[in-house]
């Protein structure tokens, strides 16, 4: 197989990165043993909750209530890394520091990012799961577990 | 009923959605998993006995990860439970802090399932190692709590095992057999040599006098009473290779090399090594002690007659074993029954007092 790519064969690639950084299907399936049919159940699951949490957020950025900001955020972003939804992780990160920091001003700002990434986040969702491919091969085995 | 210690783990965390992960992923690595969500539900489950290893989250409501590790480290009844933090905390402090809570390992999320599997697999092997020693060292106590014959008669026994596997395994005969491993399970399996004892009866195990005939024919039983009662635990849980040897040890260090010993008359290499190992152990100590039938014999006298049974009472390979190892069992004599004695006048000092 040539190691050349063409450049639209370049441009899928890249955009098949960026959508791992969002969502890698690889990785969940890799951690749910290759249960598809769990993968699917978890991520509607973790779709139907983020908005309400998102919800929480914003109340509890409004009232300030730190320490119960800081959990919800934090257990947000436990379960963004465990569904291999990386960048509402690091997203989530940048806001628990702020949160810890009291930094209120950019803490709205990460709130909206938050929104933002969660909707690029629906879109991957919507795609076919093969919208990953190709996928990092050492990524590969699944089925091994199977 | 006999599921091994770590079989059933409770996994402790607050998001439901990483705890359906975590569960998933343990069911398909065939372990059985109660799921709660904070530290104070999880004391409660602890309390029921029913879970040796915790998988628990840092950052929780109410009672967090750090403070159920402390709880459980506080717990002065019931069995070790290993814990494992698995937390998005990362760095040394954060592992630091968590270790010295009490938790036994730290896995950061996102998990990686291999990694996850393998530290489960650790965890129960520490678990393993401990009910076994535990159960050793129970069951030795019991055969002793019986037997008329002094405590200090299985460390001794242990001891002379362990010197004379030691000698044997550095031969080129027995090199491929006796390892590290064999010297270590044999120190702590001798003491059951004489388990089966617990099946004798009082009027025969304790009389002070000589057996009948027949009251020695009731006392040669304890040998298969021990080895079929560690055979079927053996059978059981086929992975605890300790037993297996404890079981071959019970079952025939009083077989004699010649086949004229008993329960079933084996004779040479059919008599499994590490019992004829403990049959000339047990022979010597019981040579050098007192028995309230007899004085005890010195050094010299106790050697002679075990060279006259080399070939036919013990293994010829184990004697010479014995013969170079000849001055480490004589300050092992020394040294235990001398602190065996000293602590008998003393417990008889307390009780004139």
């Amino acid at each position: 197989m040539s190691t050349q790519h063409s450049n639209s064969q370049t441009s899928e690639i890249s955009a098949c990165a960026d959508e791992r950084e969002v969502l890698d299907r690889d990785e969940l399936l890799q951690r749910c043993l290759g249960n598809f049919e769990f993968v699917e159940r978890i991520l509607d699951r973790f779709s139907e909750d983020f908005e309400t949490k998102l919800d929480g957020i914003r109340e509890l950025s409004k009232s300030r209530e730190v320490y119960q900001l800081h959990q919800l955020a934090h257990q947000m972003k436990g379960t963004a890394a465990n569904i291999a939804a990386h960048r509402i992780q690091a997203c989530l990160c940048d806001l628990e520091r702020s949160i810890d920091e009291e930094t209120w001003d950019s803490l709205d700002l990460l709130i909206d990012s938050l929104e933002c990434e969660f909707r690029g986040f629906q879109k991957v969702r919507q795609t076919p799961a093969q919208a990953n491919t190709p996928s990092d091969p050492s990524k590969q085995g699944v089925a091994d577990h199977e | 009923m006999n599921e091994p210690a770590g079989r059933h783990v409770l996994v402790v965390e607050d998001d439901p959605i990483s705890g359906e992960i975590l569960e998933q992923c343990l069911s398909a690595f065939g372990y059985r998993v109660t799921c709660v969500n904070d530290g104070r539900a999880a004391i409660e489950k602890i309390r029921s006995g029913k879970f040796r290893l915790v998988i628990s989250d840092w950052e929780m409501p109410e009672l967090d990860g750090i403070g159920l590790c402390k709880s459980i480290r506080e717990r002065r009844n019931g069995d070790y439970i290993y814990t494992i933090l698995l937390t998005s905390r990362s760095g040394t402090s954060n592992i630091v802090q968590g270790l010295d809570s009490g938790a036994d390992d730290f896995i950061t999320k996102p998990f990686n399932q291999d990694e996850l599997h393998v530290r489960l697999r650790v965890a129960e092997r520490i678990l393993a190692l401990e009910g076994r020693d535990l159960l050793i060292f129970s069951l030795a106590k019991l055969a002793d709590s019986r037997d008329p014959e002094t405590g200090g008669h299985l460390e001794r026994i242990r001891q002379y095992s362990r010197l004379l596997a030691e000698q044997l395994s550095h031969s080129d005969k027995y090199a491929d057999v006796v390892d590290g491993d064999f010297v270590q399970m044999i120190y702590l399996t001798s003491p059951l040599h004489d388990i089966g004892k617990v099946g004798i009866p009082d009027g025969i195990l304790k009389k002070p006098g000589p057996l009948t005939p027949d009251e020695f024919d009731v006392m040669k039983t304890h040998t298969s009473i021990g080895g079929e009662t560690l055979d079927a635990v053996a059978q059981r849980h086929s992975t605890a290779g300790f037993l297996n040897m404890a079981r071959n040890i019970a079952w025939s260090h009083h077989e004699r090399y010649d086949g004229s010993g008993y329960p079933r008359g084996l004779s040479g290499n059919d008599i499994p090594l590490s019992a004829r190992i403990v049959c000339l152990a047990d022979v010597y100590d019981a040579l050098t002690s007192r028995r309230v039938y007899k004085e005890a014999f010195c050094h010299e006298t106790s050697r002679e007659i075990i060279l006259n049974g080399s070939g036919t009472h013990f293994d010829p390979d184990v004697v010479k074993a014995f013969l170079q190892q000849e001055a480490a069992f004589v300050d092992t004599c020394k040294l235990l029954q001398t602190s065996e004695a000293s602590l008998l006048s003393e417990v008889t000092e307390i009780a004139e007092c």
